[in-house]
């Protein structure tokens, strides 16, 4: 997916111009025939009729979200915790991932359990961590790192492991100093796939949080669609479910830039 | 070389195993202090974790000062179910929570620190609350809800066993009758479509329902069971009895206001949800009380360990501070 | 380097876990708290809920919804992904639908598919389909287009039809990106499920876990998030078997995109 997804742009050559002429065409019937096909599942003889708003009212109830003070401290809140939850889980992934990387025998001996850990659905700790720590920012936050941890942690792991054998011979040949292969050669080797890491561990933070938030309702976006949900008011449900998936576009755009400038950065190849 | 190389990183391991356990054991700390005081002057600061419902009061009495009277500085918190609110109070994030008498009792059945220290009376019925039923569905008294599929908001709470309670004094046999947990902004289309046979269902929702009205089926010893348990430690109730009187003699007050000024306690439903101004409308307000009925949460407590809602008997003085 | 004797891998990788358990054992017998319960007694109940308890058939019920709706959305997926794989206009056209989509809460749309698909086990289902389509489609599209140079136009030279090509030459060919998008959407779909047996559920493993944190029921809570636990690895594991299986031919490591494997997003 990495190399292939950042390939679109492939030539178009001169017809570029057409062609887009041509796609955007296409967008724009696909629009129509959705909005088309959400307005017909509202007639009356459809199950959906009570549940669906007309898609006027959402692109009312979404323009009006701007001017709502509570939009933008639920955007803000949503954030604070993805993004507070994201550096926890590099910084914790990064260190637990040089670790492992550097010492073969401790992670054989923490496979199993990294494994078993990863494989835990996040939700389903929620009952558990409820119990333990309340429903407040630090619950959020925990959900968020123990879905995010992983990916840094894994591919810090496979980049620092990876160490080329030339510059292993080097390094020992040389008998340089431990901490300063760690940060001379191994972390910059694992840049790259820290970088990919990073994307996918940004793209969940956001969609953990939304999550965690919507089931538990703290504070932040989830909250808001829950709030909207409860209260019976489906286009403003609607208009904050759209806003959560740009919020979560954003970052996935976001995510992608991160992890090319990382991966720009090779350290020089060796042989 | 290879087995040199194995024992360092074992000892390392198994110390980072040891520290991950000790520090998850360390999860609690107990805080000792001189007791809180409040004053005007001096106002103690608490966190105050509200129930889901019943809490337009507290912005009430934030909004017309009773807390600064009484010489407290509340930050009020929205909670939602009774284990997040009671884990708050553990934790120690908040000092106070509303939680429901239920659930509080549940939760000392588990040996879990809970003492409620005052309560909203209430569970009267309104003409705008109660079980619903599909018109012509043929359930006309409780006992025909055996076997039926009823939706309420929360299971193994209040209305569950009140309703097990109807079902069974009707002559019926409540352990045929399911319950299942739907929001109340949902209940409404899940007995529109046939999803369930009957729900529980409040004001505004209510006004909406396509169906009618079970009469209020409820057995009149539960008259009076606290719709919602104000709740704390009995550590911090002990600890610091000023600060607890102070609170619901200041609820108290906020609960005699908000029943006079029915538009303050609209203007608060306004603010904290997302209701349309005709739901807010035709929302039924309560009539609040601050009260507990110590025979009435003693009943409940039985019947709870009748219906298998807990495991053992709970006493009234492990549930209720004393003087409440 | 010589490969470790079989028995002593094992070893070198289950010691740990061993130590920890029993540390845990020992620690959480000498020392229970209320919220750390000894772990005999959270393992006991784990028999208990296995032997004579509602655990199994809370288990089966799950793992009966997430097959079901990881099969809709490996169906879809494929069969979607395909047709955008091979048609660069398609591709183009429908791409910023497919993000937005992608990245909308799917666990924000549990309570709207209960309203539409009622109280039983088909809105848990489609919440799987729905969370599973995406990176099964994605996966399948790149594995499609990353191969289109070179075999697809061989095949194509040599006028071998449609259908055919599709089947011998397209899809064994993107089987280990659809194999690996498939891996993600496995550990997506017991994520929302889990979700889905928190609303308006009446059975299912995230039920079980939810009521017993409500009601306090802290062995009860514990018991069931390490079955979620145990059960999300053996799936993990399954998955991998399969992909093994059916890539044996393949030449040298599952291709880059097993790296992806632990995106839940």
């Amino acid at each position: 997916m990495t190399a292939t997804a950042l390939a679109t742009g492939r030539p178009v050559a001169t017809a570029g111009a057409r062609t887009r002429r041509l796609v955007w065409g296409w967008r724009l019937a696909l629009v129509l025939l959705l909005a088309g096909l959400w307005e017909l599942s509202r007639a009356p003889w459809s199950p959906a009729a009570e549940l669906l708003p007309p898609l006027a009212d959402i692109g009312v109830a979404l323009a009006g979200l701007p001017l709502r003070a509570e939009t933008w401290a639920a955007v803000g809140a949503t954030l604070g915790a993805a993004l507070t939850g994201l550096a926890i889980a590099g910084v914790l992934g990064v260190a637990l991932g040089t670790l492992l990387g550097l010492l073969p025998a401790v992670a054989r001996a923490t496979r199993l359990l990294v494994e078993l850990a990863r494989a835990m659905p996040v939700f389903g700790l929620l009952p558990v961590c409820i119990l333990l720590l309340g429903t407040g920012f630090p619950l959020t936050v925990v959900i968020v790192v123990t879905a995010c941890v992983w990916p840094f942690l894994v591919q810090t792991r496979l980049g620092v492991a990876g160490l080329h054998p030339q510059l292993r011979d080097v390094v020992r040949a040389y008998r340089v100093p431990r901490p300063l292969v760690v940060r001379r050669v191994l972390l910059p080797q694992a840049l790259p796939m820290i970088g990919t890491g990073l994307r996918i561990a940004l793209a969940m933070a956001v969609v953990v949080t939304i999550g965690t938030e919507t089931i538990i309702q703290s504070t932040g976006l989830g909250e808001r669609i829950a709030i909207a949900e409860r209260s019976g008011a489906m286009a403003l449900m609607f208009a904050y479910v759209l806003l959560a998936a740009l919020l979560g576009l954003a970052c996935n755009v976001l995510a992608v830039a991160a992890e090319r400038s990382l991966t720009r950065w090779r350290p020089a190849e060796v042989g | 070389m290879h087995a040199h190389r194995h024992r360092p990183a074992a000892v390392l391991t198994a110390a980072l195993a040891a520290s991950a356990l000790l520090a998850a054991l360390a999860g609690c700390a107990a805080p000792a202090a001189e007791p809180l005081v409040p004053d005007p002057d001096a106002p103690v600061a608490i966190t105050v974790l509200v129930a889901p419902v019943y809490f337009e009061a507290n912005y009430v009495a934030e909004a017309q000062g009773f807390y600064a009277e009484h010489g407290l500085d509340v930050t009020i918190q929205r909670g939602t179910t009774a284990d997040a609110a009671l884990a708050a109070l553990a934790n120690g994030s908040a000092q106070l929570a509303g939680s429901s008498g239920v659930a509080t009792i549940t939760a000392a059945s588990r040996g879990i620190d809970a003492r409620i220290v005052g309560g909203i009376s209430g569970m009267d019925e309104d003409a705008n609350s109660g079980i619903y039923v599909g018109a012509g569905s043929g359930f006309d008294s409780p006992a025909d809800l055996t076997g039926a599929t009823i939706a309420i908001n929360g299971l193994r709470n209040t209305t569950e066993l009140l309703l097990r309670i109807a079902i069974d004094e009707d002559g019926g046999d409540s352990s045929k009758t399911q319950f299942v947990e739907i929001p109340y902004s949902a209940m409404n289309q899940s007995l529109a479509s046939g999803q369930v046979d009957a729900i529980y269902q409040v004001s505004p929702f209510s006004s909406s329902v396509d169906g009618v009205r079970l009469e209020n089926p409820y057995s009149a010893d539960f008259a009076g069971a606290p719709a919602v348990a104000w709740v704390a430690t009995s550590a911090y109730a002990e600890q610091n009895p000023a600060v607890i009187d102070a609170y619901t003699a200041a609820m108290a007050e906020a609960y005699a206001y908000a029943n006079e000024h029915p538009d303050a306690v609209r203007a608060v439903l306004d603010e904290v949800t997302e209701l349309s101004a005709e739901d807010l409308e035709a929302t039924e307000l309560i009539e609040f009380g601050m009260t507990i009925e110590p025979e009435v949460v003693g009943r409940l407590a039985d019947a709870m360990l009748d219906y298998g809602f807990i495991d053992r008997g709970v006493e009234l003085a492990e549930l209720l501070r004393e003087g409440s | 380097m010589r490969r470790a004797h079989p028995v002593r891998r094992v070893l070198g990788e289950l010691w740990l876990v061993a130590l920890l358990v029993a540390v845990l054992l020992v620690a959480t017998a000498l020392a229970p708290s209320l919220y750390f319960p000894p772990l005999g007694e959270v393992l006991a109940a784990i028999a208990r809920g296995f032997v004579d308890g509602p655990l199994l058939g809370h288990l089966a019920y799950s793992l009966g919804n997430l097959l079901a709706g990881l099969a809709i959305g490996a169906v879809a997926g494929v069969s979607i992904g395909l047709l955008l794989g091979m048609s660069e206009l398609a591709h183009r056209v429908v791409d910023p639908a497919l993000q937005l989509l992608r990245a909308t809460p799917k666990v924000a749309l549990i309570p709207l598919l209960v309203a539409l698909l009622g109280l039983g086990a088909e809105p848990k289902i489609a919440i799987v389909a729905l969370a599973a389509v995406w990176p099964i489609l994605l996966n399948t599209v790149d594995g499609v287009r990353g191969l289109e140079a070179n075999a697809v136009d061989v095949a194509r030279a040599f006028q071998i039809p449609l259908g055919l090509r599709i089947r011998r030459v397209i899809l064994p060919a993107a089987l280990p990106q659809i194999l690996a998008g498939v891996a993600i959407a496995l550990s997506l779909g017991v994520t929302v499920l889990v979700v889905s047996e928190m609303y308006a559920a009446t059975q299912g493993i995230g039920f079980s876990v939810l009521q017993s944190g409500r009601s306090f029921d802290i062995v009860g809570t514990w018991a069931g998030t390490i079955v979620l636990g145990v059960v999300g690895y053996l799936l993990n594991l399954a998955m991998l078997a399969v992909e093994r299986r059916a890539l044996h031919w393949h030449h040298g490591p599952l291709d880059g995109s097993t790296e992806e494997r632990g995106a839940r997003g």
